[in-house]
């Protein structure tokens, strides 16, 4: 692929990903607003959020589940992913054309943020 | 005030950080974390998740624009990146273990250091400098499109624009911002790299840097969703508009007044930090 196509395509994954996760938090934003309207507003001391707002799959089953904020959440994950797609492709994109030193920088990139979620 | 005047009063404010972090080149996050912390009376970890969340909003929005211009130099960008994530990991980590006071007291400090660097006059470094060898081994150098045909340029001092992003990815996890005026420091005026190539790779730096601790933020419970929202929403829109509101109006001035603004911010975090209270 030439870098012309492959920075069309990256531009087109990180703009698009950017407006999903947006929709996404749009909804569940606007679904928890309808239910909570009279709720206090909190967040002054620091408590950590529950655990099922803190691990990917958890928060994935608890959206299809209905619950508003992890639908929220949800849009976050997508955001995320985002940059992880972004330095995938650019992976794939200097390893199609035989470029390995960059291929490999790349990896190392991807490397280290799918290492951040486990660590 | 309930949820919802809340909620809209956060993202109010999100907006207008957005926009003036637009309109005077730095990213919502240094603006917004301050704002939620001094103004709204949220705790500095959870304004720096939902800080973190917007960044990475706008960065890939704004990146995607730029990337279609041919100015941002994906092979320095990347390349830094195995620099700045790796930062990232670990200044993510180092918020998990320091206080409140002292991550205000940081977080002043650097707000402090954003306003000097943004003071700096940038020199258009249309000098013909010679070639690195590092550079040219890692084939960092390109040509920057311009009106009157491309420009080529040598990168230099790759090992000191190395450390400098370490830096900047340590900062960015730590204080849930962006640094992208570290990143321009380190590029710029290290590495010589011309400006419009540096903010334009460094805007696409920024996205994956902040991935880079947002997962360390998730699991340490640093995202509430409910103040995510409305701070990720209202930056990325202010932002949005900033950038189309950028040639039409008058920059200089803007930025004399925020900049301003931004001290007296910067202070205020400090004095937070030292649990010294102005009442």
């Amino acid at each position: 692929m030439n870098d012309e196509r492959f920075r069309t395509l990256l531009a087109n994954v990180m703009l698009y990903g950017v407006l999903l996760a947006v929709a996404v938090m749009l909804v569940g934003g606007i679904v928890y607003l309808s239910e909570n309207a009279d709720r206090r507003p909190g967040d002054h001391v620091f408590t950590g959020e529950p655990a099922d707002l803190r691990h990917p799959v958890a928060i994935v089953r608890a959206a299809f589940a209905g619950n508003d904020t992890s639908v929220i959440q949800v849009g976050v994950l997508l955001l995320l992913l985002n940059p992880l797609l972004r330095v995938a492709l650019a992976a794939a994109g200097y390893a199609a054309s035989g470029d390995r030193l960059y291929a490999i920088i790349s990896t190392v990139v991807f490397t280290v943020l799918v290492v951040s979620f486990f660590v | 005030m309930n949820e919802v005047g809340f909620d809209l009063a956060v993202a109010a404010a999100s907006f207008v950080a957005g926009l003036i972090g637009a309109l005077i080149g730095l990213g919502g996050g240094i603006i917004i974390t301050p704002v939620l912390v001094l103004g709204f009376g949220i705790d500095i970890r959870y304004a720096m998740g939902a800080a973190l969340a917007s960044v990475i909003a706008t960065s890939s929005g704004a990146a995607a624009a730029f990337l279609k211009d041919g100015i941002s130099n994906m092979r320095i960008g990347l390349f830094l990146c195995t620099a700045t994530t790796i930062g990232a990991v670990g200044g993510a980590l180092l918020a998990g273990v320091l206080n409140s006071a002292i991550l205000s007291l940081i977080f002043g400090t650097a707000l402090l250091a954003t306003a000097g660097l943004s003071l700096r006059k940038v020199p258009d470094s249309t000098v013909s400098l010679p070639a690195d060898p590092v550079a040219v081994r890692l084939r960092l150098d390109d040509a920057m499109p311009t009106p009157t045909g491309p420009v080529p340029y040598h990168v230099q001092r790759v090992g000191w624009g190395y450390v400098v992003m370490v830096m900047a990815g340590v900062l960015s996890g730590l204080l849930g911002i962006g640094s992208g005026a570290f990143k321009v420091l380190g590029m710029d005026q290290i590495m010589r790299v011309p400006f419009r190539v540096t903010t334009t790779t460094s805007n696409f730096m920024i996205g994956v840097t902040a991935a880079a601790s947002i997962g360390i933020y998730l699991k340490s419970g640093y995202l509430d969703p409910v103040l995510v929202y409305p701070v990720a929403l209202g930056v990325l829109a202010g932002a949005f508009l900033g950038a189309r509101l950028l040639p039409v109006v008058p920059t200089k001035l803007l930025k004399a007044i925020f900049l301003v603004a931004i001290v007296v911010i910067g202070i205020q975090m400090i004095l937070r930090g030292l649990h010294v209270n102005l009442g």
